[in-house]
Formats: structure tokens, sequence, C-alpha cells
């Protein structure tokens, strides 16, 4: 297991640098195809040429290559790179230090993963157990027709139905209440406030979590559906365990495998994709600040927190390969 | 107009899409009592409210500012030097300076300063201060993003000082400009990009950005939150004459005007721009509630007037008279638009009503133009350009769809991101009639009349040029009264709206809401901001 | 190799025999089971229906809404009454055209996405974790290197670099970014089937490689693959709303489910609930017709069900 772990903890630099290298090629080509990021930061009339040129300087945007399509400006790779090295991620348009900006938005990122993230496990593992176990009953079509409903609207749109439902029509008048507790007005929220860290986020939670909560709760019930079938759980049955202690036991542990992948890959799609859901919320997190750097072409942004993110994944995934030995001890990690 | 960022918007590209928005004369002086839209205002100073903003790029220099967002803020913390009349066009020493002169060929400028000014935190506001901040912003290395506005000062852009400005005493300072120019006083009035700095913040400004050291009736109260929000409160050793009514003004950021609206709905801001995206909805609850007031920015669309067959006046006149721009002013706009009846926009003194002769609807008569000016409209498609996610993908389509449907021309919608756009624009690459906007940097006819259709203006890309107009302009400058050099400019305005290198098609309308609790709301034109220092809270 | 050949050839032709009949009694059941399923029928038809307005829009609606002097301003918004059921959009177009019309911009975009993603993400998943080893160290990485680039943010600056977006830009940039969580999710399923007594039973009786994949993992692995790519056809169809909505999906004059959920969104909230209602409607009924009937067939497909 140790050696294991060492041989993914070495793996991880061609990743790092496939990334980079990656998304490097995707901003340069931006640049050559769609124009000068800098001069977009003004409008019709520019500043002298003169201030374009020392602000292309200053963020290192003003090599000749940008200039020659499909040009992958190699060198300035390996620039940024002995540059981030040194531990040094540059600043972003606004002349402020990037990994600053990171350190600034992450923890409220994290917060708005866990929350998701618990929600859509329990929550989703909880109904894939219910529908799997009464298949074809009330429950599980109930549980096959909600998920849909998830998985079909679009998250802009399920996302301001329950700010506005929830979080206003609901929220509102408790928070003007003055019986209603505290906190129960804070967590039906509008928009994210900072004097409620956690609180403020759980609506938003809740909505960033419904399309996986959907895809957990269907896998969990098909491969409880197809574990309760095989030989093992018929034995365990014919030897009288009960039932609750065969799903519990035998099954669930198996079943969860496919489930367990899809959480390690959604941690992933959470900390950097929840761009819509935190606009609409206003909440100031790493996906709006990436979708807002991709959309001025804000290169050191866009480089340096998806390299952090892409660490961050990285790990997860880790963990989430070693739980599948937990979870089978077949798995040999040779 | 102010432009709201958002989701689909880079916050300094629709800062900038309709031009330099954020560069108005000082105004502030006008007795116009705005709005009132709800609440019962004390009219007393005191109390704290919050309005919406979008994160600013900079506060501090002063000089970076380029924006409305950042101005908004830097307006409260910062005095201006001096303001300009909006309705007549003079200077107003409701700033920091006590007089400005010109020499008699308008070169060399003299600015005295008022007597006992100070910065937040103490330290002199004199000639040093303005020198020094100047001198920072026009050296390139610096890269201050209004650098421009010291090009005419002799030596900008050259060194780390410029040979044109120099201390007379502590109180008095010395501009000499490479040439004449008659409107730099007006050009001052501008106030971030000529405000003076503070030694204190120049000598890290890192820290100052966070937390500006002004000059103004408000001062920040902590720092910057960035993202979250920026609060200023009442300075108490303040010895201006600008309003400040409320004690505390917080701005709270946000990225989606949607989530603005919401907040608003839920009590978190009292004082609301109204962005276009959730107007119907915020007109259907608010209804009169809903500050409206016209703003002085310009829609137009330009012509390649080199390229067949927009060198045809004719055509270009056809097509300006196919288009509803009052239905789609109505129908897409939802009315917060003025259709166009002039280049020069409403606000602006010495703009007409009734100045463009092909600017109102008449399809029977776009025909008959058509017809004469012999050009087959089965012969070419009309390419249509525009930036992509500013919100002009609706109305640019409704009016090709007009132009399609009575002069029988096919159409193709041509969006860019903005950068290419820019790029375009930059190397007059349109191969078809293009959207662009613009608004003023001081209030005068000429300001629209010479950048949009002037030979080498600074905003014309449309190749037009024309010996004449340029020369009622320039007669226009030189006229002795305000009343003559109208005149002029009329005159000039009425060749450029007969041959149509651009066609206008309206000037904005802003929406401000505003809770319960605040009164006297108003906007200025001139900043294209709303007056936040004169808002008073009801107690 | 010859030797190779012909091992895989004895195998193909010892087995030829049984599978056949297999095969035909299996269809035999599953045609059976599928006949009687009454979700099985409902969906079906909603399908045909959906596809013959994706390829075939002219049957269902006469003009379409891109069509010369279509859609009328003056119309903008009208909401539906008893004359015009559907209504107008926000651009004046009729309501009921404008869905059937950009059906096929949808759900097209969807199934060829959906297609691609299973082939790819089967193909590397079932090489990762039957091979195991170095093409699995190989694949997991490029994997993860993908996986780093969040799926929208890659979209985002995928499409920023095509101006021109239609089906075919959206298919490939959704699939560059959608392959990943197929494959990782077919190569863990690979892994725990592959430690099943019935693969090391026919391991050990000398089945091929290529024999027990067919017979054995594919079969046994492919359910969570299956409820995936049912749930990403539906995501992709409302990711195709959410890129436009972020301004990065189609564009006007183009008419898409997507652009009107998009446009409707706002409006409807100002009280033109007809605007939001019908695309989504439309998204909900579509997405819905295609996982049910993913799930029937899945049911019937399992021999073991029975």
């Amino acid at each position: 297991m140790g050696r294991y772990v060492a041989r993914r903890l070495v793996q991880f630099i061609p990743v790092i640098l496939g990334t980079l290298f990656l998304l490097h090629v995707l901003s340069v080509l931006t640049i050559q195809i769609v124009g000068d990021p800098v001069r977009a930061l003004f409008g019709e009339n520019a500043p002298p040429e003169a201030i374009l040129e020392q602000l292309r300087a200053n963020y290192n945007l003003d090599d000749d290559c940008l200039e020659q399509t499909g040009n992958p400006c190699v060198r300035l790779f390996v620039d940024r790179l002995a540059q981030y090295a040194s531990g040094d991620f540059g600043i972003n348009f606004r002349g402020r230090s990037v990994a600053e900006l990171f350190v600034e938005r992450f923890p409220v990122t994290v917060r708005l993963t866990v929350i998701a993230l618990v929600f859509e496990t329990v929550v989703g593992i909880f109904l894939g157990v219910m529908a799997g176990l009464r298949k074809d009953k009330l429950v599980d079509n109930f549980v096959r027709f909600s998920t849909v409903l998830l998985i079909a609207f679009p998250v802009f749109v399920f996302g301001t139905l329950a700010q506005l439902f929830i979080g206003l029509e609901l929220g509102l008048p408790l928070r003007d209440s003055e019986r209603a507790p505290e906190w129960l007005g804070q967590m039906l929220t509008v928009t994210y406030n900072p004097e409620f860290p956690w609180l403020s986020l759980m609506l938003p939670g809740l909505v960033l979590g419904a399309f996986s909560l959907a895809a957990i709760a269907r896998l969990t019930r098909t491969s409880l559906i197809e574990n309760l079938r095989s030989d093992y759980v018929r034995t365990a049955r014919a030897k009288g365990l009960t039932s609750s202690r065969t799903v519990g036991v035998h099954t669930l542990r198996n079943s969860l495998i496919p489930v367990v992948t899809y959480i390690g890959i959604d941690i992933g799609l959470l900390l950097g994709g929840a761009l819509v859901t935190e606009g609409i919320f206003n909440i100031p997190g790493v996906g709006q600040l990436v979708f807002l750097a991709i959309q001025a072409n804000d290169t050191p942004v866009i480089l340096g927190v998806v390299t952090i993110l892409t660490v961050v994944f990285l790990v997860a995934n880790l963990l989430v390969d070693i739980l599948y030995a937990a979870l089978d001890p077949r798995i040999r990690y040779e | 107009m102010r432009i709201k960022t958002h989701f689909r918007v880079t916050a300094v590209a629709a800062a900038f899409a309709l031009g330099l928005t954020a560069c108005g004369g000082g105004g502030g002086t006008t007795d116009d009592p705005g709005g009132n839209p709800s609440g019962e205002p004390t009219g007393e100073p005191g109390g704290s409210y919050s309005a919406d903003l979008t994160e600013p790029t900079f506060l501090a220099p002063a000089s970076n500012c380029y924006e409305s967002e950042c101005s908004a803020v830097l307006k409260m913390v910062n005095d201006p030097l001096v303001s300009t009349d909006f309705e007549t066009g003079e200077l107003i020493f409701d700033g920091m300076a006590e007089s400005i002169e010109p020499n008699d060929d308008q070169t060399v400028w003299t600015v005295t300063l008022k007597e006992g000014l100070m910065f937040h935190n103490g330290e002199p506001v004199d000639s040093d201060a303005f020198l020094r901040a100047w001198n920072y912003s026009q050296n390139p290395k610096n890269a201050q993003a209004t650098a421009g506005f010291m090009a005419r000062i002799e030596g900008a852009g050259k060194g780390p000082e410029m040979s044109g400005l120099k201390a007379v005493d502590d109180q008095t300072f010395e501009v000499t400009l490479s040439g004449p120019f008659s409107q730099f006083g007006q050009q001052m009035s501008y106030a971030p990009a000529f405000a003076p700095i503070a030694q204190e913040c120049i000598d890290d400004i890192k820290a100052c950005n966070e937390s500006p050291i002004g000059t103004g009736p408000y001062q920040m109260d902590g720092k910057w939150m960035h993202d979250q929000g920026i609060t200023v409160t009442k300075w108490a050793d303040y010895q201006g004459e600008l309003p400040a009514n409320a004690d505390t003004i917080e701005f709270k950021m946000f990225t989606a005007p949607t989530a603005a609206y919401r907040d608003y709905q839920n009590g978190g801001v009292d004082v609301l721009n109204v962005a276009p995206e959730i107007y119907l909805e915020a007109k259907g609850e608010l209804a009169d509630a809903i500050l409206e007031e016209p703003t002085a920015s310009l829609t137009y669309l330009g012509f390649p007037t080199k390229e067949a067959p927009y060198d045809n006046e004719q055509l270009r006149q056809a097509i300006s008279l196919s288009i509803d721009r009052e239905l789609i002013i109505e129908k897409v706009l939802n009315g917060l638009a003025d259709a166009s009846t002039d280049i020069v926009t409403p606000p602006i003194p010495g703009s007409r009503d009734d100045a463009c002769e092909f600017c109102t609807y008449d399809p029977q008569r776009a025909k008959d133009l058509l017809e004469e000016s012999g050009v087959d409209p089965s012969s070419f498609t009309l390419e249509l350009y525009f930036n992509a996610d500013s919100g002009h993908e609706l109305w640019t389509e409704a009016a090709a769809r007009q132009i399609q449907e009575n002069l029988g021309i096919d159409y193709e919608l041509k969006s860019t991101e903005w950068a290419q756009y820019l790029e375009l624009l930059d190397g007059e690459e349109f191969t078809g009639p293009f959207r662009l906007g613009w608004s003023l940097d001081y209030p005068s006819p000429e300001n629209y009349l010479r950048p949009i259709v002037g030979t080498g203006g600074d905003s014309n890309y449309t190749g037009y040029s024309n010996p004449e107009f340029d020369d009622l302009v320039v007669q226009g400058d030189e006229a002795a009264t305000l009343e003559e050099s109208f005149e002029l400019y009329a005159q000039a305005g009425d060749i450029a709206l007969e041959e149509m290198p651009i066609i206008p098609m309206w000037s904005g309308t802003t929406a401000i809401a505003a809770s319960d609790s605040v009164g006297d709301v108003r906007y200025d034109v001139g900043d294209g901001e709303i007056a936040f220092g004169e808002i008073t809270v009801s107690q | 190799m010859s030797d190779f050949l012909a091992a895989q050839d004895s195998a193909g032709h010892e087995h030829a025999q049984p599978r056949s009949d297999q095969n035909r009694s299996l269809w035999g059941d599953v045609r059976y089971e599928l006949m009687r399923n009454p979700v099985f029928w409902v969906s079906s038809v909603l399908v045909l229906v959906i596809l013959s307005m994706a390829f075939a829009p002219q049957l269902w609606a006469e003009t379409s809404p891109t069509a010369r002097g279509a859609c009328r301003l003056e119309n903008a918004r009208v909401e539906p009454s008893a004359a015009h059921p559907f209504g107008y959009t926000n651009a004046g177009c009729d309501m009921w055209s404008s869905l059937v019309y950009g059906t096929g911009k949808s759900v097209i975009v969807a199934i060829l996405v959906t297609i691609g993603t299973v082939i790819v993400g089967v193909t590397l998943g079932t090489v990762a974790g039957y091979v195991g080893g170095f093409a699995d160290t190989v694949i997991s990485r490029v994997t993860d290197i993908f996986f780093g680039l969040p799926f929208i943010l890659g979209a985002l600056v995928f499409l920023a670099i095509f101006p021109d977006r239609n089906v075919w830009t959206l298919t490939a940039v959704l699939t560059m970014f959608g392959w990943t969580s197929l494959t990782r999710v077919m190569r863990g399923s690979v892994i725990s089937t592959k430690q099943k007594d019935y693969v090391d039973a026919a391991r050990a009786l000398g089945a091929t490689n290529f024999f027990i994949i067919r017979k054995h993992i594919l079969a046994n692995s492919i359910a969570p693959v299956i409820v995936l790519a049912t749930i990403g056809l539906g995501a992709y169809i409302s990711a195709e709303a959410t890129l436009t909505f972020l301004g990065v999906g189609y564009q006007r004059p183009t008419v898409s489910w997507g652009l009107l959920v998009a446009e409707g969104q706002n409006l409807a909230l100002a009280g033109f609930w007809h605007l939001l209602v019908l695309p989504c409607a439309f998204i909900v009924v579509t997405v819905l017709s295609f996982i049910l009937l993913g799930d029937a067939l899945r049911d019937a497909l399992d021999p073991r069900a029975r």
C-alpha cells in the first residue's frame, strides 16, 4: 500500500505538467485567435501604445509568439513553470496576487462543496437504497421520476427558482419574524452572507448537489439491484441472515464501488464547476473567479487557480482509490 | 449610462462598450430635484444605506480608474479639482482649485489651490501632491490607465517627470501644454485622472489600493473587501463643498444583476441599478417606484463607407429608414431608450429633437430610395456586426429582420468577442454595418460630432471624411458665443445626418430602484452615476 | 501471430453454436419483456416523436422561425391563447415552431455526445481496468489531466476559441470533456468484475481475454455506465442550455431549447411564464423519455432479472 501511494504521488508530476500544458496551449490559442486581452481591457479608445506595452510586459503577454497563430509558445510555458516552482503564481489584470485571490476564495468553495457533497451522498444513497430494495414499487417510481426532474432542469433555472421561492418567499418572512430562530432564516438565503459563512451556503449547496444527488441515487439503485441478485446474497439469505444484515454488510458495500468512483469525480466538478450556482447566489467562490478570468482571458488566474485545483482533485482521487481497497479487499495494489 | 457587469460580460469591456462612460464633467450642481421614487426623505444628513456595485478594477492610484465602478467609489472618497456645469459648459470651482487661468493662447494654465486642504491622513494637499500624482500617471512605466489624459502636457510619456509641469509655490502650479487647447479646464474635471496623491499612498501603492487615502467627503471604513463590499463613512474634518448626507454608505458587490435585485427584494440593498435583464420583472413589481432618467449615451450603427455597396449614400439612408426604432425600443429594450433624432443625445446642450430626417420609420420611402440608389438588394448579404454577450443580440437581430422585410436584403449576424471586435475596429475590417456606442467626455455637441464622424476622429471607424463638415466643427470651436457655436455644430451635424456614415439608433435610459428608507435619489448625467452623496436616509 | 489468430478462431467456433441459440432465446425474452412493459411503450413513442422532430421538423411545423418574415416583433412575448396555444417568443416568433425547430440543435448534440462518450469511455475503461499495469497508468493519468479542467470551464475556454458554434463544435467540446467520467466508472466497475469467481473459472477453462471481456466483463460491468450515460443524455440537453446561458452555446438567430430557456428565465418572473415553462417542459419530457427507455431496455437486457 505504501509503495502504491508513493508511486501515485510520483505520477502526479506528469499529470500536473500535462494539465498545465493543455491549459497553456488553450490560453495561448485564445489570445492568438480572439485577440489581445490587454487591448480588450479598454474600450474603443485605447490608451497610448506605450501604456499597453508596459501592461503586456507586466502580465508576461509581450512575447511575439502570441501573435503567431498555432505557435504553442513553449518558452513562455517553461518560464511559467519556473515561476510556479518558486511559489510565485503571478498577478491578475487588477494587480492582485493570484495566490492571494485563491486563498480568499477557496474556503468559501470548500464549504459549498462539503455541503453539496454531504447532501448528495447521504440523501442520494438513502434514496437509492430505498428504491433498490423496493424495485418497481411506489418509492422506486417516485425516486426514478424525481431524479429525472433534477437532471432535466438546467441548473440556472433550478437555482433561480430555489432562490426565489425558498430563499425569498419562504425565507424573508422568517428573517423578518421575531419568533423564528435566526439560523432558519439565514439558512433559506437569497445571497451569500459572509456573516453566516455556513448557514447562508446551505441553500446554494443543496442546489449545487441536486444533479449529483440524482446520479448517485440512480447509481446506487442499479448497483444494489444487481448485487441483490448475486450468488453471495442468495447464499447469505439461505444461511438465514436477516434482510437488513444482508443489505448492510454484503450488498451495500459492494454496490457502493461505482458510487464512490462517481463521488471522487464529483469533487473535482464541484470545486471548479459551481460557477452558475455561485453567480446566482452571489458567492465569491473559485468557479466565479476562473469564469471571470476566462471571460477576460486573464491567463495568470486561469493557469494558477486551475493548477491548484488539479492538485486538490488528484489528492481526492488518490483517497478514493485507497477507499476502493477498503470497500473491496480483493482489489490489490501491486 | 452605467453598464452593469455580470455573468457574461467582461467587467472592463462592458464598462467601455459605450465609450468612456465614466468620463463625465463634474456636474453635481444642477438643481434638478430628480426623482424621489419612494419613501419619505427627511432631507437631513445622517443614517446609512447600501447600494449595489460590481467589483471595481482599482481604487488607487486614482489615475488607474477608467470605469464607472471605481469612479462611483472614488467620487465619494476624492474631491475633484474642478467641475463643469452641465447646462452651460462653464467651470465651477466647487473642488480643490481656487482658480484655473489659461494664458492668451491657452498653452499655459495656472492652477491655484484653496488654502488648508488635507488628505484623510492629514497630509497637506499642495502643489507637490498634484505634481507627484500627474508625473506618476504620465510615466509609461507605471502603466496608468488614464495616462492618455496627460498626453497634452509638454513632455508627457517621456520619463519620470514632465517638463510642462512646475510648482510655483505651495498653492500654485503651472501646466504647459504642447499646443493650444481651450477645453483643458473642462478636461480636468474628470476627477480620477487629475486627482492628487498622498505621499503615504505613493510609498505603498498596494496598501493604498486596499484603503485609498483621499480628499473627499467620505473616507474608507476599513479595507476594500474584495468581491464583497466597500464601506465609506463621512470624514469629520471635511472642508469641501460636495454633498455628503448619509453617514455611511455600503457598496455591496454583485457579479450578476439578478442576484443584486434579489438582495434588493430581500432588503439587503437600498439603492439599485436596475439592469435590463431584470427590468421587466422589477417594473412589474415596483412600478412607479423605479426612477427612469435619460443618459447621454448614444447607440449607433456605423457603415464601412469605403466598401461597396455601403459607399452608396442612398442605400445608407434607405437602411436607416427601414428600421422601426420605436418598435425595437418598445419590444426589445422595454422602453428604456429614446429613438435618436440627432447624433448628439438629448441631455447635451445643443442637441436637437428634429435634426435627423432619415431616422423616422418609413418603409415606403426606404424602398424608393433603395431603387434610386441602383443597388440590387439580392446582390449582397448584409453582415451586421456586434460584440457578443453584451445584450446586443436581440436588437441587432430585430433591426436586421426589419431591413430584410422592408428592403429585401438578406442578413447574417456576426458576433465576436470583445477583443476580436476591437481588432476589427482598429483595422477597419468590417464588411457591413457595426454596432458601437458613445458617451460624453464633456458636455458639448463637438464631443459627439468630431470623434464619431470627424476626419480621423478617435472613434471614427467608418472611413468617413468630409472637409466641409470638419471645417464647420472648427468654426464652431472658435465661435464667440455658445449660441453661435451650437448653430455651427448643428450645420455640421446636418451634413453627417444627410450623408449618414453612421445611423443614430437611440440614446439610453437608466433605471434606478430605491427602497423606502432612502430619498433624494438622483442620476447624475455627467458622471453617468447615481449621485450617492446626495442621497438621504429617513430615520 | 497466426497461432494467435487460430486460437481465437477456434475459441470463436467452440462457442458459436450454443451462443446463437442463447441469443435467439435472449432476444425473444427481451422482446417479450418489452412488449408487456407499458413504460417501454410510452417512452419509445415519445422518443420517436422527438427524433422525428429533430430530423424532420417540417413534419411538425410549417415554417421555420429563421425563415424570412417568420417572426414579427409586434408579437413579442404574446401569451398563449386559444387561437395560438403556444404563444410567441421574446423575438416575436411562433413558440411552437421555435420549439420544434430547436429540437434538433439540442437533441442531436446530446445523442452524438452520449454515443461518443460511451464508445470512448467503455473502450478505455475496459482496457484500463482489465489489462491494468502500464496501460491503466497511462489511461488513468490522461483522464486525470482532463479532469483537472472542470467540465464547464473547459467547455468555456474551447467554445471561446470557436466563434462558429454549431452542432459539431458543441458535440466535439462536450465529448472531449465528457468521456472521462464514464472511463473512470467503467474502469472501477471492470476491476471489481475481474475479481469475480466466474471470471477466474473462465480463465481456468482456457478462455481468451477477448472472450472473457466480451462475455463476462462487459455484460457485468456496463450497468453503471448505462445509468450514467442515460443521465448524461439528459444532462447534455440541459448543458446546452447552461452553455448558452453563459454565452458560449448557440447564438441567435439559431433556435435551440437552450436559447429559449436562457431567454425565458428572466422573463418568466416578469409574468411571461410560457417563455420558460414550455421549453422546460420539452426538455423534461425528452429527458424523461430517454431515461425511462434506457431503464426499460436495461432491465429487459439483464438476464438475471428474470
